[in-house]
């Protein structure tokens, strides 16, 4: 986890310009990967999973194919390295939000912003891993389903302990990573921005835990 | 059952997977006879698709009283919808799986279906005084979370027990706009009515 709330996984996404720097190889290897990486989510925004081809993520990161295969066997093992770093990076923004002195739903509040914030600066993230997964099948749309219900249990993690506070329910859950991937896609296929989807969330994420009532209150407050 | 035989190949070979020869040897018709019926995959991926739908809806129809109002529907038509993709796993996996893998016509129709879904859960908002204070969309996220959860469960092996399944979606789908009293009531009484000898 990062200090810096995961901007440097963050900046490790963003295509670095092509060009001799006259660094070292392990440098420039270590930014060759990443290239790919960033290459991967601008193919697959555009093209989707069974589409995109090594050729496509090699020019969108502006390396060769051969350059490519010195680092992956096949597009699928560098799809499975994009969402191991797009996980890294949303996680450590997510647990980096809340502060110690907040309320619980303060902290909900945050974390949501730090989420919305990291996907508003590249909308491709989304394309990439909520609206494309479920067309591809396989092990790509259920690395999907693990990672946004994953995502919505960071979330809303650590609610006191008290009546007033559910745990919730499996299937709580799962209805709200549903609603968290509609909420995302249809924002983004809208080309709408989306920190204004704030106060939904909050309140989807928060009402399996202190009731609906409170959570569209706190909800208000976004 | 022609369509029935399809709907096997599709859930378990996946709509991408499925070629025409499985389709004619899982429903055990010529290729001629396969092309008299349908354009091809996708064309037949459509007709089975819609036919699950139809079948679906009409076992709704069938359980719910003509003159319910929308909760007593919504309660009945989740216990009916759930119970059928218990039965029908395989049927069920080509509505909420396959179709978004077609593409074309076939995620045209999930997405229609997955929009009518929220227009009727939107009619929920007539009934609650809750309903006014729900963001625009919420029908969306609502139907959007409700298929997921039937995908998960769909996609990790099978719906498990709908008995067990039914009620806790049935509440995600009633407490926006009951409440959560209201709902535990309704669905209390819609279990007793359902258990009662006819």
């Amino acid at each position: 986890m990062t200090r810096d709330g995961g901007k440097e996984g963050d900046e490790k996404l963003r295509r670095l310009p092509p060009g001799r720097h006259g660094l070292s190889r392990e440098f420039v290897s270590q930014n060759q990967r990443e290239r790919l990486i960033a290459g991967s989510i601008a193919a697959v925004a555009e093209r989707g999973f069974r589409e995109a081809t090594v050729t496509d993520i090699s020019a969108a990161a502006g390396v060769s194919r051969r350059t490519f295969y010195s680092y992956f066997q096949t597009k699928e093992e560098c799809f499975l390295a994009t969402f191991e770093l797009l996980e890294e990076t949303l996680f450590a923004a997510i647990s980096a939000a809340a502060q110690p002195r907040q309320s619980w739903t303060e902290g909900v509040r945050a974390r949501i912003a730090a989420l919305l914030g990291l996907l508003e600066e590249n909308p491709d993230l989304v394309r990439f891993a909520v609206i494309a997964p479920p067309a591809a099948g396989g092990s790509v749309t259920e690395r999907n389903r693990d990672l946004l219900e994953r995502l919505v249990a960071a979330l809303g993690a650590g609610a006191p302990e008290g009546r007033a506070y559910s745990t919730p329910t499996e299937v709580e859950l799962a209805a709200t990573a549903g609603a968290l991937a509609a909420v995302l896609a249809a924002r983004v296929g809208e080309g709408a921005e989306l920190t204004g989807a704030s106060p939904e969330l909050v309140e989807l994420v928060l009402s399996p835990v202190i009731g609906r009532r409170r959570a569209a209150a706190a909800a208000e407050k976004s | 059952m022609l369509l029935a035989a399809f709907t096997d190949v599709f859930a378990k070979r996946g709509y991408q997977a499925a070629t025409v020869e499985n389709l004619i040897a899982g429903g055990k018709i010529s290729m001629g006879s396969f092309y008299k019926f349908f354009d091809g995959k996708e064309d037949c991926f459509v007709q089975v698709y819609d036919r699950v739908v139809a079948i679906a809806l009409d076992r709704v129809r069938l359980a719910v009283p003509a003159d319910a109002e929308w909760a007593t529907q919504a309660a009945i038509g989740t216990r009916v919808l759930v119970e059928f993709a218990a039965e029908q796993p395989l049927a069920a996996k080509v509505v909420l799986l396959e179709a978004q893998t077609g593409g074309g016509e076939a995620l045209r129709r999930y997405g229609e279906t997955v929009r009518e879904l929220a227009a009727f859960l939107r009619r929920g908002r007539e009934e609650g005084k809750d309903g006014a204070r729900l963001p625009e969309n919420f029908e969306d996220s609502t139907a959007g979370g409700l298929v997921w959860l039937l995908q998960t469960r769909l996609a990790r092996g099978g719906l498990g027990d709908a008995e067990e399944l039914y009620p806790q979606v049935a509440k995600v789908v009633l407490e926006p706009y009951l409440g959560s009293d209201r709902t535990q009531r309704l669905l209390r009484a819609a279990s007793d009515e359902h258990a009662a000898p006819r």
